[in-house]
């Protein structure tokens, strides 16, 4: 029997007590926990996703909007943008790279996303299994969408428009998946990726009373040489489905050819345009060109970012503060705890000294106590904060297609550790004294 | 064995107990009777070191322990003195048996179960080893605080007033057990009492 389980089973004895300073400790500091680990996880999910996108243009409106729902997948777009501003730009040489994305569909609350293979590699996607989307109704799916819809290559699909509530279904098409992403953490593990013209040719009919069309057609001096660049590509598009048209699906793809070639060039409509690696001269360039446009904005993502971070700091501090607060209150309870505990035992303290414990071996398994307090607390609060953040993760995956998981453990948790074993030591440092210089033969007397 | 000399103490109040000399030879058992008030316990506490005395030394195995301080003296008295209170006092998150094993522990000893269970069969109460200290009667408290005072084979063994909370039954029997044991392993007895139960038995008797 020594000393530190003499502490321990003194701990136990009193288990509601014991308990709640533990729960106290634990509660405090999951608090901090969970808020370090969403911070992590919210900065690689930001630097993963917006590292590489140098600027984005997109229909006039709010800049954070528009950066929030094209980059990062959150918010709702701003409108429409013509495709013919993107068929512009593509002539221009100094713009190594430009990927189009077109949103406002939907499956199942994961978000359709209309676009090119840049895309993909953008945010360094691989195929587990199947292709990529080539055809217009070809789908190439996230891990999370293939795992939590159970879609696998060769299912169908209806559609709708509408991205947390589907307003209609585009039952008229059937999504067909083609192949599915390996895990990537970024953004593509909850999206459904398919070519632009998908939706151009769900919306065609539906076009103008969308609510995309608000911020849509152009009117520019551009508008002419745009709708021969748009003939162009499907010219080639054609050429394509050509080559591997003839197995199946011949019928339904002849209409769609016809059907995307009556598809109004005004009706061609993308939400936005993402660049990566686009600098200097190039850079200020489409800047100066888009924000020219009557209802175009081009934005960098980096500042947008920067801001909104700001925005979030004082939130932070008041989680931060409230978490603080906690702690000191188990710090308090853990001391309070440790002193009642030690009130009744004032007997036993002098019957330990009597059977030959010196002042200093008391002394220490008071401290123990405090300690052993609070390394539980501390473990404690490794289950509650791990658990709680994998609880909060799954909901804000749901809310907002963003995914968090209680999985991970970071090394700064550690710290932790320290500011717990602190706060236990801190507590139970006057009790320890009070039993350091218990008067054993008054004590005995009595 | 156990020599006092000259032994006085003053109290913060200002009064002052003298106490007679006396010597007790190695495995020699004897009663130190008094009223209440008149020192007993405070005389106990000098002899066991955990009151330092005014004037005069207190020699116990030809230590004198007066001049000893801090955790030598507590190492001392945990190896070598054994203490049965009056009213029996464990620390009462552990069982009898870590009661023990911490008693052989805090005294420097290796932890000794065997020894343990045959100290629990010699005072009858093996059945009790693993039991919590809450759910003995005072009769079983006091025998286990006999078996904690025997536990390290001390020199010395004090034990105050440990009659005085039991019936006539438990008396003689906690008596007769606390005797023997000391007998059986040579250790000094020294009884500090107003029990006049116990008077007639001890032929070396102190009168304070």
């Amino acid at each position: 029997m020594n000393i530190l389980r003499l502490s321990w089973k003194n701990i136990k004895s009193k288990p509601l007590s014991s308990l709640l300073s533990m729960l106290l400790l634990a509660v405090g500091l999951s608090t901090a926990i969970i808020l370090k680990l969403t911070e992590h996880q919210l900065t690689e999910n930001i630097n993963n996703t917006g590292k590489d996108v140098k600027l984005v243009i997109g229909a006039k409106g709010s800049r954070l909007q528009l950066v929030m729902s094209s980059v990062f997948q959150i918010d709702n777009p701003t409108g429409n943008i013509n495709y013919g501003f993107y068929s512009l730009l593509k002539r221009n040489k100094m713009i190594k790279e430009m990927i189009p994305v077109s949103m406002g569909d939907s499956y199942k609350r994961k978000r359709i996303v209309g676009t090119n293979h840049d895309y993909v590699s953008l945010f360094a996607g691989e195929l587990k299994e199947g292709v990529l989307f080539e055809k217009p109704l070809e789908a190439t799916i996230g891990s999370v969408v293939a795992a939590e819809l159970g879609l696998k290559v060769g299912d169908e699909f209806v559609g709708g428009h509408g991205m947390e509530e589907v307003l209609h279904s585009h039952d008229e098409y059937k999504y067909k998946v083609v192949g599915v992403l390996k895990r990537s953490g970024s953004v593509l593990d909850n999206l459904i990726l398919t070519p632009v013209q998908t939706v151009w040719i769900m919306h065609a009919g539906h076009a103008h009373d969308s609510e995309y069309t608000l911020g849509g057609a152009e009117e520019g001096s551009h508008e002419e040489h745009a709708h021969e660049e748009v003939v162009e590509e499907e010219d080639s598009h054609e050429h394509h489905n050509h080559d591997h048209g003839h197995e199946h699906h011949e019928h339904v793809e002849v209409n769609l050819d016809s059907l995307l070639a009556n598809v109004d060039p005004k009706d061609r409509e993308i939400t936005a345009i993402l660049f990566p690696n686009l600098s200097g001269n190039a850079k200020i360039g489409v800047l100066n060109n888009a924000n020219n446009q009557p209802n175009m904005m081009a934005v960098d993502p980096a500042p947008e970012i920067a801001l909104l971070k700001n925005k979030l700091t004082p939130f932070v501090s008041i989680i931060i503060a409230i978490s603080w607060f906690i702690t000191i209150i188990a710090m308090f309870s853990v001391f309070i705890g440790l002193l009642n505990s030690l009130r009744g035992r004032k007997y036993e303290i002098a019957l330990m000294r009597v059977l030959g414990a010196s002042k200093a071996k008391v002394l220490v398994s008071i401290l123990f106590e405090g300690i052993i307090l609070s390394v539980l607390g501390y473990l404690l609060c490794l289950i509650l904060s791990h658990s709680g953040m994998e609880l909060i993760g799954n909901w804000m995956q749901n809310e907002y297609q963003y995914e968090f998981t209680g999985w991970i453990f970071l090394t700064s948790e550690l710290t932790y550790l320290g500011i717990a074993i602190a706060i236990g030591l801190v507590s139970a440092l006057i009790p320890a004294y009070k039993a350091y210089h218990t008067d054993i033969s008054e004590t005995l007397a009595k | 064995m156990v020599k006092i000399n000259e032994l006085t103490y003053n109290y913060s109040s200002g009064v002052q107990l003298n106490f007679p000399d006396f010597n007790l030879e190695k495995g020699e058992q004897a009663l130190i009777l008094g009223q209440s008030g008149c020192g007993k316990t405070t005389l106990l506490h000098l002899l066991s070191g955990l009151l330092k005395p005014t004037t005069g030394k207190v020699v116990v195995e030809n230590e004198n322990i007066s001049l000893l301080s801090g955790a030598p003296l507590d190492k001392f008295r945990g190896a070598s003195i054994g203490v049965v209170f009056q009213i029996p006092h464990f620390i009462e998150a552990l069982t009898v048996k870590e009661n023990l094993t911490l008693t052989q522990s805090l005294a420097g000893k290796s932890k000794d179960v065997e020894r343990i269970k045959s100290l629990l069969l010699d005072l009858g109460i093996e059945s009790k080893l693993n039991s919590k200290m809450n759910a003995l009667s005072v009769g079983e408290k006091q025998r286990v605080s006999i078996a904690r005072a025997l536990v390290n084979s001390p020199a010395l063994i004090l034990a105050d007033e440990p009659t005085s909370a039991l019936d006539d039954e438990n008396c003689d029997a906690v008596l007769k057990l606390v005797r023997e044991q000391a007998k059986k392993q040579n250790s000094t007895l020294l009884i500090v009492t107003h029990d006049n139960r116990l008077k007639d038995q001890f032929d070396k008797r102190i009168e304070l």
